[in-house]
């Protein structure tokens, strides 16, 4: 067994001041907690990007970067996992560690709280240890999967259950069914008293990524090629896109009908059609969503030579690319979408967990900000639950930071003394031991 | 070009329709690996081969190939960058920098030198694994991380998981009332919306299953994790077909693909489109 109690003895005091680190694909949430003050998290883009005059940036150095076409991405977390730490390093130092760091940290004194997708490969894991402890040298580290974080949140204020007013909430929460739907991909996590139930878990490959490379293949085949426009084409994605909850319906409310016909709803926009004026980055430097316009075209005909504004027309894009969230097999990928990805977690655990686990799902992630995206799920899963059952979904005010924020709280929690492991520890036991602490977590 | 999309082939089941037909929804994803396929430009040799497949005779032929090219399409939105293999280099920092002078341990030099993908990892565990399987006695020389997931018990995902199936033999059933779970307290029905007068009702409350014991929980949550491979949802033999039929869309509007390119088997919803997709395919294969 791990010598933990021994070493505990001979350790020095926890630092008081915490880094926690939920460091997602596509952005990194960081903040410190020192004693009670808990800082706002910065959300920071975890990559390396060039734009189209050969200029470099560096994470949060991209907000300075005048004109983002034709930018590329260059990105070390690869399918939730730290996979290149040369750019990792890179980022992290330039945003915690280098002399003009806009969140300055001195690890030595620092304890980091960093979070990883569940189901790593063990050799991810190990480099990421070796990292944090001989290269940065944090005096104390917990790595731990991001959905558990969540379980350190008031769920049942986020899932507003009625109770008597200054009820303090239990941390972490009893049980919990978490849905993190980010950048690389979707998971599904129970979780009671924090601690994930690990053969339960499962994963569906779509992410925030293929869902905005998918907007892009659609445009490039119906409008302008936008292949080189991740970063627009990205943008678009969140002003325009959402969930329906009439598939069938939205489709015969977007299309334009057969030959030489025009369907009233296609001439008028049927209450879904958006324009969506491109940036140029001189006069728009952000995309621009408006109401469909019918007239649009003859007016620009009219205004020829004056009117520079690239527009495209959405119509069936808004609803088919979240689409494939629900609906996977829509291109052809043999997986269950989420509500079935649920249903699947649950077939593995014993009933009696059932009913505790679809009151209280809780979705986290960029992709729960897609309109409709809690209400077409909490539908599918009623549907596909016992009818004892009581379903509810519900999203926190933040989806982006929650894992952070939850992370904040366990940096306040005692449990976290007992997770986190010290440099010493690193160096007297080695990588592997710290593996194993990691992996057996809280035992109840 | 009179007789557009239909290729003079051995089969006797080549329907002479003059370019399109209305088609049971027999292959899935040809609309999809079709208009994905258009965007290739480096497929238009096999795009062109394949467009000879577009009898009903040869269509297990062509599903085996578009099932390649679907592979390769979802592969492709998997991409940080849609278009390009992008190459950034970091840029070697001044040497005034603090960061620059920094010695790295012999792990971390290694670590930051490796060009290794996700991909090329998987592989290494996988064979790591299937090496340990077929040589249980040889002590893993890849360290003890890789020894704990080889002695993770393998749980099996297989079509229709019966719920019972979790980890260690846990015996699922109800527990006697008399083992009352001390880790979680008994599922009661939040009291939103308001309950319901039937709520209380012997005959209904029997019917919430009671909580695994304490055991129970504890061997639940000491399982260990699964690996990459094994957690990802998967469809089950029951879900394949009948739980996703598979739904088809038009290739240029992306409305329901109701007809079908005799010539490509590409799907379109009606004339319209499929005049658009006629210019489409006879620019793009000749003819
Ligand atoms: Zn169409
Ligand atoms: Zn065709």
């Amino acid at each position: 067994m791990a010598p933990t109690r021994k070493s505990k003895t001979n350790q020095p005091p926890s630092p008081s001041r915490t880094l926690i680190l939920d460091n997602g694909a596509y952005t990194i949430k960081a903040g410190y907690v020192a004693g009670d003050a808990v800082d706002e998290p910065r959300v920071i883009p975890n990559c390396i990007a060039r734009d189209r005059n050969k200029k470099i940036y560096i994470a949060s150095d991209i907000s300075k970067c005048p004109d983002f076409s034709e930018v590329a991405f260059r990105r070390p977390v690869e399918k939730g996992f730290i996979v290149n730490w040369e750019a990792e390093k890179e980022i992290w130092e330039h945003e915690f560690f280098d002399e003009k760091a806009p969140q300055p940290c001195d690890p030595s004194e620092t304890r980091l709280i960093l979070t990883e997708p569940s189901n790593s490969l063990p050799i991810l894991q190990t480099n990421c240890d070796q990292i944090v402890f001989e290269e940065f040298g944090f005096a104390s580290y917990y790595r731990g999967i991001g959905p558990s974080l969540n379980a350190y949140h008031d769920v049942q204020g986020i899932l507003r259950t009625p109770r008597d007013p200054g009820t303090l909430a239990q941390l972490p929460a009893e049980i919990l069914l978490l849905i993190d739907t980010g950048y690389s991909h979707t998971t599904v996590t129970p979780l009671l008293r924090g601690r994930p139930i690990h053969p339960a878990i499962r994963r569906l490959d779509v992410g925030g990524k293929l869902l905005t490379n998918y907007l892009t293949r659609l445009l490039s085949l119906r409008h302008y090629d936008m292949r080189n426009e991740t970063y627009i084409v990205n943008e678009m994605k969140e002003a325009a896109c959402y969930v329906s909850l009439d598939y069938k319906g939205d489709h015969e409310r977007t299309w334009k009908g057969t030959r030489g016909e025009r369907r009233e709803t296609y001439l008028n926009g049927g209450g879904i059609a958006k324009d969506y004026v491109l940036p140029d980055f001189h006069t728009i430097t952000k995309g621009i969503i408006r109401d469909f316009d019918p007239l649009r075209a003859s007016k620009a005909r009219k205004l020829a030579g004056e009117s520079t504004e690239d527009v495209l027309t959405l119509r069936n894009e808004r609803f088919c690319v979240p689409e494939l969230l629900f609906h996977p097999s829509d291109i052809g990928m043999r997986q269950p979408g989420i509500a079935d990805l649920v249903m699947q977690s649950l077939h593995v655990l014993p009933v009696g967990l059932w009913p505790g686990l679809l009151a209280n799902i809780v979705v986290v992630g960029g992709n729960s900000l897609f309109e409709g995206f809690v209400e077409r799920l909490q539908k599918e899963i009623v549907q596909l639950a016992p009818d004892e059952c009581f379903v509810r979904v519900a999203r926190p005010v933040d989806p982006i930071t929650s894992t952070w924020l939850g992370g904040a709280n366990l940096a306040k929690h005692e449990n976290i003394n007992t997770l986190s492991v010290a440099k010493q520890e690193y160096e007297e036991f080695g990588a592997a031991w710290v593996a194993r602490k990691f992996s057996t977590g809280l035992e109840l | 070009m009179n007789n557009f999309g239909v290729v003079e082939l051995a089969s006797t089941k080549t329907t002479n329709a003059p370019g399109w037909a209305y088609v049971p929804d027999t292959t899935p994803h040809l609309a999809a690996a079709a208009a994905a396929a258009s965007l290739q430009t480096g497929n238009r040799k096999r795009a062109a081969r394949n467009q000879a497949a577009n009898t009903s005779a040869l269509y297990a032929d062509a599903d085996a190939r578009q099932e390649a090219k679907l592979r390769r399409e979802i592969e492709a939105l998997d991409r940080d960058n849609y278009h390009r293999d992008v190459s950034i280099p970091i840029v070697a920092k001044s040497t005034s920098s603090k960061a620059a002078v920094k010695k790295h341990t012999p792990n971390v030099r290694k670590i930051l030198q490796s060009q290794k993908t996700f991909a090329n990892h998987l592989d290494d565990f996988e064979a790591l694994l299937a090496q340990e399987k077929s040589n249980p006695n040889a002590a893993s020389s890849a360290g003890a991380a890789s020894a704990a997931v080889a002695a993770t018990p393998v749980v099996k995902q297989e079509e229709d998981t019966p719920m019972t199936d979790a980890p260690q033999d846990a015996p699922t059933e109800p527990s006697s009332s008399t083992t009352v779970s001390t880790l979680l307290t008994p599922y009661s029905r939040p009291d939103y919306p308001p309950s319901h007068p039937q709520d209380a009702d012997p005959l209904l409350v029997s019917r919430v299953p009671p909580l695994p014991t304490d055991a129970e929980l504890r061997a639940l949550l000491a399982a260990p994790p699964l690996s990459y491979t094994e957690a990802r949802g998967r469809w089950t033999a029951e879900d394949d077909g009948r739980r996703y039929p598979a739904r088809v869309f038009c290739e240029v509007c992306g409305y329901w693909g109701r007809v079908r390119c005799m010539r490509c088997g590409a799907r379109v919803c009606a004339l319209e489109c499929l005049e658009t997709h006629r210019e489409e395919c006879v620019t793009r294969y000749g003819l």
